[in-house]
């Protein structure tokens, strides 16, 4: 009780210091939709009860208001320009007790159910403030999710009972209960100013005919969320972000598909860089996926490989990031579901990190932290911060990392043993990081990151060391990148097309290089990092949860992937593959571009 | 025959003022059109020094813009405004004979199309010349290489498979067209529209157990370019506004009883005024409450009367789609008119003809309405079956046997291949009574199978039919109010009813037609994707029709009462 207290103490004064304007400006009245979801929410714990089964235990209600401006253009010109509003209902509703609910299972014999709960546990809202319409809604999902929730709940009792081991995991996690109340995030966006932007950056490539093709997205959005719980935890959130991608393809001669995309994550349009910095990155990115085509192959290299600023922060984010949450394996009526998805998830990604909690995973010398309140890096505002996670848990900073062991991975209310509590992390579907910090004990600068490569090289007989600078997604982003990183085939792991690769000799001139694959790199291959840059970079990315986190979808109201920071130094790893690419080369185009023939 | 004339001097009067206005406005250059030739020229040009160049090379450019507003319950869901442009390029390389479009046969669906990385050219929304070109370009060449690979599969699956019952070639020749339309004005005040279309589902409020209430009120402007190899360019510009009301109430066991009403026109004030929907609004309340309380239909065959709406709907599924020029080609197809030209497939008072330039019938506009299909070809009226004599099929410019040209029904939905489609189906009969004569002869037919009851079908959402081999030809055709009609002349509503049938034998016992000819604008899903269609017919007296138990959902009805403000 004590603590439970002292939570809410601080999450008010936190919130007073921080909003002290909206605080006396929306105190005591209390809006139409809180109002609709309090109100459903005490007559869904009073009397929602089917005859001779369970009442519901835990029953959570959040209404997200999403503002959404996606403009897309190519050069010079707009092909996109999607304005929407939406409010999106998400119910959450938990049949048994904490130890044991009717959560996480699959039932093998009903997979129709599984798609159906997918779909019904999220319903859209009116835009209107309407008290009665908002209410119904959450009637009708309350209805379908209880029904669902009681056939889960007897249906994992049952699979459990047919088995020796007991379940030793905690269904649900018991969290202190927080009331914060943040106001709605300004809804501007000058479109005008956006639509200029979009048309300006992408007529750059107007210049470049041996650019194919070519794109800029922007997409602004502010979104507003309301939680209530049968707990007692209610929360108001108001989250705004600013996502800018300028994407480039080409193919060389011989059919190598090259592009690179650059993004850009603000809290909002304005702070985006200047016109000029945006315009500048755009032609040089050009610029560098036309002088790519014309450069040589690697058929394979086995040697050291320097990670240069960002793409230190990328293969971090892409390989051992996804690795930091935890999810509870999933029960099934079907044994074999299990067995197949933990192989299918352990040759995914490598092994969980869940069993080497205690154990070393990184060089002695590394530390990582995530703290999701950290507002910003070096003087720059950081594309997201908050106090509050979708589970209504109080966010905190948590070591992860400290030297080199392993101390524990992110969860939320669903934990997976031997964690047994949320360190606040819920961000949409699971566990999400929100800003990662790996930090080097002992550091080099460039020159002594270099030096050391080429000493490496030396030492092993090597003509040239590999200088990565930028890993891409291989132009997808989004779903697309998500599907492809999970599709990858069972036994390797995703080999990474890099963008921007260089060989450094001894002499220290450097050569790009093209069609050049990462190949093998799992969580294990970070334990071979010999040296940190002393100048960390913040890079930030779209979170790519791996194939198991895909399993904990709960409440989820907003189903994009979150905005991660992560502030990662240059890495120099002992021991890397780069492969020829194997990707396919269609004929590069039969005419001429029309940019090009005049 | 005096309701079609009716139509047709309607029609010629609504093409009287278009052209009218077309005249005033011919003079303004479309700039775009002007791109899309240069450009088209330019591919050709430098396609035409590779070993396998073109012969055929279209663009179409479709440019939508569209407003949609949505309500529930009195609230107000969605309010969004839309702009998009889509290119379609159709690339031929072979010859008319043999080209890559040919359909493989016994070729599992294709993956090509999605699988390409590289189609990804984005079509801009502005009128920057350059950005036009580019695109063109680049998705040409995207085109003209998928298109020399198809041709090598087309050509090599005509040599191992058995020789083709129908040789006709792959594309006709047609005339070239030059048309051009102004840019239709478009006017839909989006505020206003809001409030009303909260207005139009206020009245399911005031009911608990209907479950589910939607308005969408959908403004939007289609305009058309069209240039292709053999000298064609097409505008053609128009908006559409529709309507579309849809509620559904629940009853105890669990079946789900929908009805839906729908409004549409060309012009933003033919659609009826808010005291004409909110009428409409409150009959569907009645109706949905009186289904609730409707007795379950059982299986049942016997006598019946098809609405106008019903007919038309059944004769869309059953006969329209059997006479679409590429199911008598395609093997798979059960080509069930194949042979029939010049003999009598229908009755002999019944006449069907296709009319894509019929813009309006008495008092309502067709959707199926179009000037020149999506190949370039000027639409026009096609006698299908005269006088129960079936005479000709719906063509696109794939030819068929003994009909080598298209008459102007290749449609599609954007991205797809265009084929030949049903447009604006109308079903004339010679023979008309009184629909109260109608049922006279129900009621007899009735007494005279010994059956307990006849069934009325009044409304209807919609259907589907089979017309391949590999499944049973069979339609459904789903009815949303039905009723029995007892020998006395009683009428009883029921609920659950499904009309199925096999098309030969269905035809063979359509026995009258009633006076009252109704309209079904619809969406028609098919090879092409969805294409806009209406089709027009009287109401028919079957002697014999089948139904079947509708499925139904198993989910019980809501634990809790509604929520109200009281509790």
């Amino acid at each position: 009780m004590n603590l439970r207290k002292n939570v809410r103490f601080r999450a008010a004064t936190f919130f007073l210091i921080a909003l002290p304007v909206v605080f006396s400006h929306r105190a005591g009245a209390q809006d139409i939709v809180s109002k609709a979801l309090q109100d459903e929410l005490s007559r869904t714990v009073g009397q929602l009860q089917m005859q001779s089964t369970q009442k519901p235990y835990f029953v959570a209600y959040r209404a997200d208001d999403v503002d959404d401006t996606k403009i897309s253009a190519s050069l010079g010109s707009l092909t996109e320009e999607v304005p929407s509003h939406r409010r999106m209902l998400g119910v959450e509703l938990r049949v048994g007790d904490y130890k044991l609910d009717n959560s996480n299972f699959f039932s093998m014999r009903n997979m129709a159910a599984v798609g159906a709960r997918m779909a019904q546990s999220v319903s859209e809202a009116p835009l209107d403030d309407d008290y009665s319409e908002i209410r119904r809604r959450l009637w009708l999902a309350t209805d379908a999710e209880y029904k669902s929730a009681i056939e889960d709940y007897s249906g994992k009792k049952a699979a459990l009972e047919q088995r020796k081991q007991a379940e030793d995991a905690q269904s649900f996690s018991k969290e202190p209960t927080v009331h914060i109340t943040e106001a709605p995030p300004p809804v501007k966006v000058d479109l005008p100013a956006l639509e200029r932007l979009a048309r300006d950056l992408s007529a750059v490539f107007k210049q470049m005919p041996e650019v194919y093709t070519s794109s800029v997205e922007i997409e602004c959005r502010n979104s507003y969320t309301r939680y209530v719980n049968s707990e007692g935890t209610s929360f108001a959130r108001g989250q705004s972000n600013t996502h800018l991608a300028v994407t480039a393809e080409t193919q060389s001669s011989d059919g190598l598909p090259i592009s690179e995309t650059f993004d850009v994550y603000r809290r909002s349009a304005t702070s985006l860089p200047s016109e000029s910095e945006l315009l500048e990155r755009a032609r040089q990115m050009g610029a560098r996926i036309a002088k790519v085509r014309d450069a040589s192959y690697v058929e394979r290299y086995n040697g050291p490989l320097l990670f240069e600023e960002d793409a230190a922060g990328e293969i971090f984010a892409q390989i051992f990031a996804p690795a930091l949450v935890a999810v509870p394996p999933p029960v099934s009526d079907d044994p074999r579901f299990e067995m197949f998805f933990d192989q299918f998830a352990s040759q995914l990604t490598g092994g969980s990190l869940l069993q080497k909690i205690g154990g070393r995973v990184l060089p002695d010398f590394l530390d990582i932290t995530e703290n999701p309140q950290q507002e910003s890096y070096k003087g720059a505002a950081l594309p997201i911060a908050a106090k509050i996670d979708d589970d209504g848990v109080m966010t905190r900073s948590t070591k992860l990392v400290e030297k080199g062991t392993l101390k524990t991975l992110l969860t939320t209310r669903g934990p997976a043993p031997p964690l047994e509590h949320s360190t606040g992390s819920r961000r949409g579907w699971g566990p999400a990081p929100t800003t990662l910090t790996l930090e080097a004990e002992k550091t080099m600068t460039r020159d002594e990151m270099r030096q050391e490569l080429l000493r490496r090289v030396k030492q092993r007989g090597l003509g040239y060391g590999i200088v990565v600078r930028s890993v891409g997604g291989g132009g997808l982003t989004g779903m697309f990148r998500m599907l492809a990183a999970m599709a990858t085939s069972p036994g390797s792991m995703a080999t990474n097309s890099l963008t921007e690769v260089y060989k450094l000799f001894p002499d220290g001139h450097e050569e790009a290089i093209r069609g050049a694959d990462l190949s093998g790199m799992t969580t294990a291959s970070f334990r071979d990092i010999v040296a940190a840059g002393n100048q960390p970079v913040l890079f930030n990315a779209q979170f790519i949860p791996k194939f198991n986190a895909l399993f904990t979808m709960g409440l989820a109201g907003a189903p994009d992937l979150p905005v991660v920071s992560y502030i990662v130094p240059s890495l120099l790893f002992e021991e890397g593959t780069l492969v020829r690419s194997a990707a396919p080369r269609p004929n590069p185009p039969a005419t001429k571009s029309p940019l090009a023939a005049r | 025959m005096t309701n079609i004339s009716v139509v047709v001097r309607v029609a010629a009067l609504f093409f009287l003022l278009a052209s009218h206005s077309a005249a005033q406005q011919a003079a303004a250059p479309d700039h775009l059109l002007a791109v899309m030739t240069g450009e088209l020229q330019r591919s050709l040009a430098s396609l035409k020094k590779t070993e396998t160049p073109p012969y055929f090379l279209s663009y179409q450019l479709t440019d939508n813009r569209s407003v949609n507003v949505t309500s529930s319950f009195g609230a107000l869901t969605d309010s969004n405004e839309r702009h998009t442009r889509l290119l379609d390029v159709d690339l031929r390389v072979g010859d008319p004979l043999l080209d890559n479009t040919h359909p493989l046969r016994q070729a599992a669906f294709s993956m090509s199309d999605l699988t390409d990385r590289f189609q990804s050219a984005k079509i801009p929304l502005e009128d920057d010349p350059d950005a036009l070109r580019a695109a063109l370009w680049y998705i040409t060449d995207q085109k003209y290489k998928r298109a020399v690979e198809r041709l090598q599969q087309a050509k090599a699956n005509v040599t191992v498979k058995v020789e083709a019952e129908d040789k006709s070639g792959d594309f006709s020749q047609e005339p070239s067209e030059t048309y051009s339309e102004p840019i239709a004005t478009f006017s839909f005040d989006q505020k206003a529209w809001e409030t009303r279309v909260r207005r139009y589902t206020s009245p399911f409020k005031n009911h608990p157990d209907i479950l589910e209430a939607s308005a969408q009120v959908i403004g939007e402007i289609e305009t058309r370019r069209y240039v292709n190899s053999d000298g064609s360019s097409i505008r053609i510009s128009s908006p559409f506004y529709r309507i579309i009301i849809s509620a559904s109430i629940k009853d105890d066991d669990g079946m789900e009883l929908p009805l839906h009403q729908t409004y549409m026109s060309f012009r933003e004030d033919g659609l009826p005024n808010d005291a004409t929907v909110l009428k409409d609004v409150n009959l569907m309340v009645t109706n949905l409450l009186a289904l609730r309380k409707a007795p379950l239909a059982d299986a049942y065959t016997g006598p019946a009367i098809l609405s106008g709406r019903a007919s038309s709907v059944f004769f869309h599924e059953i006969f329209g789609h059997r006479i679409e020029g590429q199911r008598q080609k395609n093997e798979d197809e059960a080509q069930t008119f194949k042979k029939k030209v010049n003999q009598s497939v229908l009755p002999d008072f019944l006449s069907v003809y296709s009319d894509p330039t019929l813009a309006r019938t008495a008092n309502t506009d067709l959707v199926g309405y179009y000037l020149y299909d999506d190949e370039g070809v000027k639409a026009r009226r096609v006698t299908v079956v005269e006088d129960g004599v079936l005479k000709n099929f719906l063509t696109s410019r794939s030819p068929i046997e003994g009909f080598p040209h298209s008459n102007g029904h290749g449609r599609r939905q954007q991205g797809y291949q265009s084929t030949a489609r049903q447009a604006n189906l109308v079903v004339v009969s010679k023979k008309q009574v009184p629909r109260a004569e109608l049922k006279k002869m129900l009621i007899e037919q009735v007494k005279a199978a010994n059956k307990p009851y006849g069934l009325f079908f009044d409304d209807i959402e919609g259907g589907f039919t089979f017309t391949q081999r590999v499944l049973p030809n069979a339609f459904n055709v789903r009815p949303t109010v039905v009723f029995r009609v007892y020998p006395d002349g009683r009428e009883e509503l029921v609920r659950g009813v499904d009309l199925i049938g096999t098309p030969l034998i269905a035809f063979s016992k359509i026995v009258a037609a009633d006076d009252d000819t109704e309209v079904f604008n619809g969406m028609c899903g098919a090879e092409s994707g969805w294409v806009p269609v209406s089709a027009i017919a009287p109401g028919l007296l079957i002697s014999q029709i089948e139904t079947q138990r509708k499925e139904k959902s198993q989910e019980r009805l809501p634990i809790l009462p509604p929520p109200t403000s009281g509790n």
